[in-house]
């Protein structure tokens, strides 16, 4: 069995088995510490490690009671950039099972364990490691 | 100057430093939180701003949890339990304004060490929840029933044993109303709660019970003693800072098991 070692900052704990990463989710409720584009806030998700997605329950109710909370724009880009194709508009009436099994594959199964999380704006990085998101800035950002 | 450097040495550190040890005594949520937490609709989007190692974020399984905390070790080991979870700041927060339907911040802003902090980081929870939102604070209060503390800025200490970390299981479901042991000390009936004068474990041992608890202390080898930095709530003292943001309307402000507990609205961006 492998221990992964957690490698950030200053922690030191060894655990066996595995961590779930980053969902789109979370990725797109999220923006940058500093505040940002204070009109279109969001952060760019470049994932260097993917974990096979963990299965959850498909709650469509949920989906929808988020849907006025996304970005669209920027979940339909980042699922794409994970390799799944989800409907380039919201979902409505029309929106297939198959496609409304895809969003919620992309927005709360696939979840990035490695990776960074850019602003466009003043281009600071948060790191992604072993599954952690850090958004804390440094003591001279603050 | 007291605040961002206090809270780093006698908050942040300790808490990364003890942190697997810290989430061994973390088991039992507290009947009151726990109650507000399975009230919450299905479907909803909550935020539990200082999740430490995650213990809230799997009780109400219908509504969808977000847990965010200092500590990146306690983050690791949410996210080992299969919870979203991420370090971020009380006070200057990654959330998007207007995001969650509720935020819940249970025993944190008594960490915070200067009046100016406790207000920006209640200002914080308020602009993450949507117009409509409520949010929940906790925090420990000056008025104990077991001990009589004078000062309101204290350092509680934490005798950190070590733990071997292990997977943690997925915490199952509880319904609050039924009472149940979690193989913790049989001796300990009443529901626990994070306090200064509770004990929730051996090992969490306040600088009163230290002379008194021998026995406990003497079982097991401390290797090291950290000052958790607290500040005590006096009666009313919550409600006042809250009463100085705009837009909140308190709902809700009891004492319960030796913490004040407020619940406040926000009624506008």
């Amino acid at each position: 069995s492998s221990i992964r070692k957690i490698g950030s900052t200053r922690s030191n704990l060894n655990f066996e088995g595995e961590f779930e990463g980053m969902r789109l989710l979370v990725h797109n409720l999220i923006r940058c510490t500093k505040a940002c584009m204070s009109d279109d806030p969001r952060l760019e998700l470049v994932a260097s490690r993917v974990d096979p997605p963990e299965s959850k329950p498909f709650k469509k109710q949920f989906i929808t009671m988020m849907l006025p909370r996304l970005n669209w724009n920027l979940f339909y880009n980042t699922s794409k950039s994970l390799g799944i194709d989800v409907p380039q508009q919201m979902p409505d009436d029309s929106t297939t099972d198959e496609q409304w099994q895809a969003i919620h594959s992309a927005l709360l199964e696939v979840n990035v364990v490695e990776g960074t999380l850019t602003c466009p704006e003043c281009k600071r990085v948060f790191p992604i490691e072993n599954s952690v998101a850090n958004m804390l800035l440094n003591e001279d950002e603050v | 100057e007291g605040g961002a450097h206090l809270e780093e040495e006698h908050v942040h550190k300790v808490y990364d430093q003890i942190a697997s040890h810290f989430s061994s005594t973390r088991y039992k949520p507290w009947p009151l939180v726990e109650g507000f937490i399975v009230d919450i609709p299905p479907d909803s989007l909550v935020c539990d701003v200082g999740c430490g190692n995650g213990k809230y974020l799997g009780v109400n399984k219908g509504a969808h949890f977000i847990g965010c905390d200092r500590s990146a070790n306690l983050i690791s080991i949410c996210n080992q339990r299969g919870f979203d979870a991420l370090v971020s700041d009380g006070i200057r927060s990654c959330w998007k304004a207007n995001t969650f339907d509720y935020a819940i911040c249970i025993a944190v802003l008594h960490h915070f060490s200067t009046v100016e902090r406790r207000i920006a980081a209640l200002n914080e929870l308020l602009r993450i929840v949507r117009v409509g939102g409520k949010v929940l604070v906790t925090v420990w209060a000056l008025e104990q029933e077991k001990k009589k503390y004078t000062e309101q800025d204290v350092f509680v200490p934490w005798h950190l044993q070590e733990v071997t970390p292990k997977k943690p299981k997925k915490p199952q479901y509880r319904n609050p109303n039924k009472k149940k042991s979690d193989g913790a000390s049989s001796a300990d009936p009443s529901p626990v709660v994070q306090s200064p004068s509770t004990l929730e474990s051996k090992a969490e041992i306040t600088s009163d019970q230290e002379s008194s608890d021998s026995s406990s202390s003497s079982s097991a080898e401390s290797k090291q003693v950290y000052q958790r930095y607290y500040h005590l709530f006096k009666q009313g003292e919550l409600d006042e800072l809250i009463g100085h943001l705009p837009n909140a309307r308190i709902e809700k402000s009891v004492y319960d098991h030796e913490n004040w507990y407020v619940v406040f609205e926000k009624t506008n961006t």
